[in-house]
């Protein structure tokens, strides 16, 4: 056993890998060696550490100092100022935006403070690739403990006890869901992890992946003991080479345990994982198309019922849970049911992970108890809105959900809470909108994902949301006219109860939500021909305000199309026919004198 | 693996490495590592206290640096923060002192005869 004094957590998550942080590793450990301190100080790579904003991120133990932004460059500073003379770079330490002390743990930062990690325990603490670390996190005890201590049907009442709900999305019952893949007949049943998470702005799975693989692998055996299957499978997007690649290794050093394969724990129990990676269908997220995927077919869904609980992967009963309902999964099982249904609330239990995106200051990974307030994310953990901008909505559930408008920000943060306002919990993405983002617009992107994204089997689908994409271009384009609004309305509802599969029947919820809280934004665009956020191009044009113009030439040589003509120290104008509306003059026009 | 207990030894093994990772406020020995006390020896000192913390497996003290505590004189400087906050500064700790520092102080709880200022 090797015993150092100080640990360096260097995050090797995607975002901090894609900032150079494999390049710091390497440099400090060159360093480390440089100054007789390799003996003494281990660099250990990890999974995200959630505050993505600030990477590359490294911590250092046991003072717990976190360090931001931290370039190549700052490596060796960090190494001959802080390891070898005990002297904390103080730049370089992370701290909250209103404070003027640096943090001196990491415990004691505000978005670390509000957070409650059940899912993402052990991402930025261990060492992914280091099956030990994990262990010594009470890694496999919980499978150890249920092959030895409990019956299939105990693990079972277990699971539904604590009232654990899918992370995916729509929050079916997990221990239920177990119980009709228990109760169901045949020799060979299958357990499959939906790790294709298709969402724009969302990465929780693929960060539990990266951070703690064999969460999820444990997970998925106790699984398979509990309903009576030898065989897992996750479907994971090939998108995700780093948390592919994690797996493999997980998977190759808990078969070399025992902890997976055969006879695990010397009991009767076998079990087995497998990889299959999708090519990035985000149809395939749905849990009928997925295993048609699997099984190596288009990925298209079919009609439910049999529901794959009794007809699942090659017409096996089949379970199919998201990586984050896995992670949560030997929690429950080592602390009991009773802890965890003290967390949440009355039919939300435990916690939930959240990718947090668009106009933050801490865009990143957060775990917080169902019941949270969206102000409380947003606030206090988000950090609030860059530049003192105003919040406008925050798009929960990506392109199936809905948004959450900025008088309901004090909504408490749960599935029944964010369905009753029109929005849903969906698999975690959080994306923060100001008063900058136009949510007509909002609602055409995510009805362009979802028009690509469509398989095309059924024609709700294929056809309605290519009509209720147009209908947006026109609004957008100051084409629209108020009969579109009752168009638009009924393409949705309809929409919703004829499509085949989850994908089609969610397609039409950015539209309703923002009908529904931002009608006024629609009718702007449709009556006045005018984009309220300014975002709308062709609704769009710039005037210089001839009273504040003094004529200095500013603008008219830094617009990239010429549009702007006019005698010097007098009032300049924009040729409309040949604006562009990037924008430009406005930005640069020093007496603000430009509006739009 | 086939049984449990070969999993909980994995675990306490493994658990001994990473414990100083765990930030659960056990006993800090701080030593001064301005120039002053890389000169006098300090890191020679923190060093004996490292491997003798890992002969006597302790896993509930942490080892950290700090700068020139400003009795150049007096260095290697070592403290000792037991978690009540309650400091004790050990001054010209050589290599033996720092063992005497770990097994009469942080492992018998006893302050460590005449190397206190």
């Amino acid at each position: 056993m090797d015993m150092y004094r100080a640990h360096v957590l260097v995050c090797c998550g995607t975002g901090c890998t894609s900032s150079k942080s494999p390049q710091i590793i390497d440099s400090m450990e060159k360093l480390l060696a440089e100054n007789g301190l390799e003996t003494e100080v281990k660099v250990v790579k990890t999974g995200c550490f959630g505050l993505c904003a600030r990477g590359p991120i490294v911590v250092v133990y046991p003072e717990g100092i976190m360090y931001t932004h931290v370039d190549l460059s700052d490596v060796k500073e960090i190494v001959e100022e802080h390891f070898l003379k005990g002297r904390v770079v103080k730049r370089l330490v992370a701290s909250d935006e209103d404070s003027a002390e640096i943090a001196h743990s990491i415990q004691n930062l505000g978005f670390f403070k509000k957070q409650m990690r059940i899912a993402l325990r052990n991402c930025g603490m261990i060492n992914p690739e280091n099956i030990d670390e994990y262990i010594a996190h009470d890694g496999y005890a919980a499978l150890g403990k249920c092959l030895t201590a409990m019956t299939p049907q105990e693990v079972i009442d277990e699971v539904s006890k604590s009232q654990l709900r899918g992370r995916g999305g729509a929050g079916f019952p997990t221990g239920r869901k177990w119980s009709f893949a228990a109760q169901s007949k045949g020799d060979i049943k299958y357990v499959c992890c939906n790790a294709d998470e298709g969402d724009p702005g969302a990465f929780m799975d693929r960060s539990i992946l990266e951070g703690d693989p064999h969460s999820v692998l444990e997970a998925m055996a106790i699984a398979g003991y509990a309903i009576g299957s030898n065989q897992g499978y996750i479907y994971i997007r090939a998108e995700y080479p780093i948390a592919v690649e994690r797996l493999r290794i997980a998977i190759a050093q808990a078969k070399e345990y025992g902890l997976l394969g055969n006879n695990i724990f010397g009991t009767d129990f076998s079990f087995d994982i497998e990889l299959r990676l999708g090519a990035g269908a985000f149809v395939c997220g749905e849990e009928t198309a997925l295993m048609v995927s699997i099984e190596g077919n288009r990925g298209e869904p079919r009609t439910r019922p049999p529901f794959p609980a009794v007809k699942g992967l090659w017409g096996k009963p089949t379970i199919l849970n998201n990586v984050e309902t896995y992670a949560n999964i030997p929690m429950i099982l080592l602390k009991g049911a009773d802890w965890f249904t003290t967390i949440g609330t009355e039919k939300s239990k435990g916690t939930k992970v959240f990718a947090l995106g668009g106009k933050i200051n801490n865009t990143g990974l957060v775990e917080v108890p169902m019941g949270t307030t969206l102000r409380e994310i947003i606030e206090e953990i988000g950090g609030g809105i860059p530049h003192g901008k105003k919040f406008k909505a925050a798009q929960t559930g990506g392109p199936s959900g809905g948004c959450i408008p900025a008088e309901l920000i004090d909504t408490p943060i749960d599935y029944d809470s964010l369905t009753a306002i029109g929005a849903m919990m969906g698999s975690g993405g959080l994306i923060v909108m100001d008063e900058d983002n136009c949510m007509v617009d909002i609602a055409k992107f995510f009805l362009e994902f979802t028009v690509d994204e469509s398989c095309g089997k059924c024609s709700p689908c294929r056809i309605g949301t290519k009509r209720m994409h147009e209908i947006l271009e026109k609004i957008t384009k100051g084409q629209g006219e108020l009969s579109d609004i009752d168009k638009l309305e009924d393409l949705c509802n309809t929409i919703k109860i004829a499509a085949l599969c989850g994908l089609g029947q969610t397609a039409p919820n950015p539209i309703l939500s923002t009908l529904r809280y931002f009608k006024q934004e629609y009718l702007e665009h449709i009556v006045n021909k005018r984009c309220p956020a300014g975002v709308c191009k062709d609704l769009l044009s710039y005037i210089i305000m001839p009273d504040q113009c003094k004529g200095c030439g500013i603008c008219a040589k830094q617009c990239p199309v010429g549009a702007i003509s006019g005698e010097k120290k007098s009032a300049h104008v924009i040729d409309q026919s040949k604006c562009i509306k990037c924008g430009v003059c406005m930005s640069k026009c020093p007496f603000k004198a430009i509006k739009r | 693996m086939k049984s449990l207990s070969e999993l909980q030894e994995l675990k306490e093994k493994t658990l001994q490495e990473i414990n100083l990772r765990m930030q659960n406020g056990g006993t800090k020995i701080v030593v001064c590592m301005g120039t002053c006390g890389i000169a006098a020896g300090a890191r020679e000192t923190m060093r004996a206290i490292v491997a003798e913390l890992k002969n006597k497996n302790v896993n509930y003290a942490s080892v950290l640096l700090s700068g020139c505590d400003g009795n150049c004189e007096e260095e290697p400087v070592v403290k000792v923060i037991e978690p009540t906050g309650e400091e004790t500064v050990y001054v010209h700790v050589d290599t033996e002192g720092g063992k005497r520092i770990v097994n009469e102080h942080v492992i018998a709880h006893k302050v460590v005869d005449g190397m206190t200022r």
